[in-house]
């Protein structure tokens, strides 16, 4: 499936391309997988560095950009560790002290997508590209290599611990609605 | 419910496309670091190549090691005598990182039989502190988070906790001396013993460290990692197939006191995560377990702190 061109200048070439027309879409996935835009950043040049290595170029560039991209992030949350996992956690929170109040001043869509940086490595990824990506879980499971119960018991985990968080948000927004009635 | 989750998600993640585009020079970027890599890499092909498979080997089979017979045992000497000074104090390391602004950031660690305390702080403000306390095959996980004010409590089941706990390199998963939280143990005299039977301790030299005269020890190790791996429930690595392999090498330098032989620095060299090479290095103290040093490993939840689930 893989065309012999050798990965050199012509590739460099197709990546600024395909970075062109497609950075937003893999920026924004690097960055909800690696909990901020710094991390997010690194994510995804260690993606690209890691396709410039190859010898061959890839017939589907973005969708195999897109795979390194979802097994470094899985893989990077397994070298580091749980200890180490929380560090993009906890500077997203130090950012976010600054700012006044996160459910005034952002929409809840923000809040919920910053939401996912609390979720383990996987489940993020399973969220991501299910919910977003719009893949089925066959798809999902074949670009984490993982079986399709995995991908199902990752989503239904994930969601519900979204759930749970948002639930505090809920009585907020309520106490809020009902102060302004 | 689901249904709203998962539009409300898709929304927030589009209006994050809309904002999220990567910053400029980014593949310019990457394709300078993965010629300097491959540049790298041609040299250690080169003349490392031999080296590497040495390495590994001893990695991969510590019964193997062949190492120079009078420089392993100087090494296994110094660290048998590392791990009876070690016996029975409380640890405390601390250890500065990079990539929080001008304040830094410091973790800080306290150790003692079977408690570990870890806290992250940035300038002055305490960022979490978590005690691990291990009990009867289960460890205890406490965190307090005070930017949150909230606190939490999880069990870690046995599974996790019989594996291995030595520094010696896997060949799918490498542990560091130096790796806090779920890595370290408490006892660090046992971790030590057991860190002796991988074989590839060498003494390098001495170096002055604050004025202290330290024995330098090295360890050096290598494991083989898939290019595509994932992980199954049970923690185990999968290679993804057809993926090929990569050689990651990491080394770290134990300085241990020479008169006294209680370790005063651990420096690590990891394997590359995401980009750049990982470096960082904690500074130990060890105090006697004093009731109130035996203290230090105490953690009380704040007045006023709600419990949460996931804090």
């Amino acid at each position: 499936m893989e065309d012999r061109t050798r990965l050199a200048g012509p590739c460099s070439e197709a990546l600024e391309r395909l970075i062109a027309s497609r950075g937003g879409h893999l920026m924004a996935a690097a960055m909800a997988l690696a909990g901020s835009r710094p991390d997010g950043e690194d994510l995804l040049q260690a993606a690209m560095e890691r396709l410039l290595r190859r010898r061959a170029v890839p017939a589907d560039l973005e969708g195999y950009l897109r795979r390194i991209v979802y097994n470094l992030a899985a893989d990077g949350w397994r070298r580091r560790g749980r200890w180490r996992s929380r560090l993009p956690l906890l500077r997203a929170q130090h950012d976010a002290e600054d700012a006044p109040d996160p459910l005034a001043a952002v929409d809840l869509r923000d809040a919920l997508v910053q939401a996912l940086a609390g979720l383990p490595p996987r489940q993020r990824a399973v969220l991501v590209l299910r919910y977003w990506e719009e893949l089925t879980e066959a798809e999902t499971a074949e670009v984490l290599g993982c079986s399709e119960g995995t991908v199902k018991s990752a989503a239904s985990r994930g969601l519900r611990r979204l759930r749970e968080t948002t639930a505090s948000w809920d009585v907020v927004a309520a106490e809020r609605v009902e102060g302004c009635s | 419910m689901n249904t709203d989750l998962t539009s409300l998600l898709h929304e927030g993640l589009d209006r994050l496309e809309g904002q999220a585009g990567p910053p400029a020079g980014l593949v310019e970027r990457a394709r300078r670091r993965a010629r300097r890599q491959r540049r790298v890499r041609g040299l250690a092909a080169a003349g490392g190549a031999a080296a590497a498979v040495a390495v590994g080997v001893l990695v991969a089979r510590p019964e193997l090691a062949v190492g120079p017979p009078a420089q392993a045992r100087t090494a296994a000497y110094v660290l048998t005598r590392a791990a009876d000074a070690t016996q029975g104090r409380v640890m405390v390391a601390t250890m500065p990182l990079a990539g929080y602004g001008r304040q830094g950031s410091l973790f800080e660690y306290w150790a003692y039989k079977n408690r570990v305390k870890t806290q992250q702080s940035i300038g002055t403000r305490v960022m979490f502190t978590e005690l691990s306390q291990t009990r009867a095959g289960q460890t205890i996980v406490t965190t307090v988070v005070p930017p949150d004010k909230a606190w939490g409590r999880m069990v870690i089941g046995a599974a996790r906790l019989s594996r291995p706990r030595s520094g010696c390199g896997r060949s799918s998963s490498p542990s560091f001396l130096s790796s806090p939280g779920s890595q370290i143990p408490a006892d660090f005299a046992s971790y030590v013993r057991a860190t002796l039977a991988c074989g590839s301790y060498t003494v390098a030299g001495h170096a002055q460290i604050g004025g202290v005269d330290t024995i330098r020890l090295r360890y050096q190790g290598t494991y083989k990692a898939a290019e595509n791996v994932t992980i199954d429930s049970h923690g185990k690595w999968i290679p993804e197939p057809g993926s090929r392999g990569h050689l990651f090498h990491f080394h770290y330098t134990l300085f241990v006191n020479a008169a006294t032989y209680l370790p005063v620095q651990m420096a690590d060299m990891g394997p590359q995560y995401l980009t750049g090479t990982a470096f960082r290095y904690e500074d130990f103290r060890w105090l006697p377990a004093t009731p109130a040093n035996r203290a230090l490993l105490k953690l009380t939840i704040p007045r006023g702190y709600h419990k949460s689930p996931q804090p």
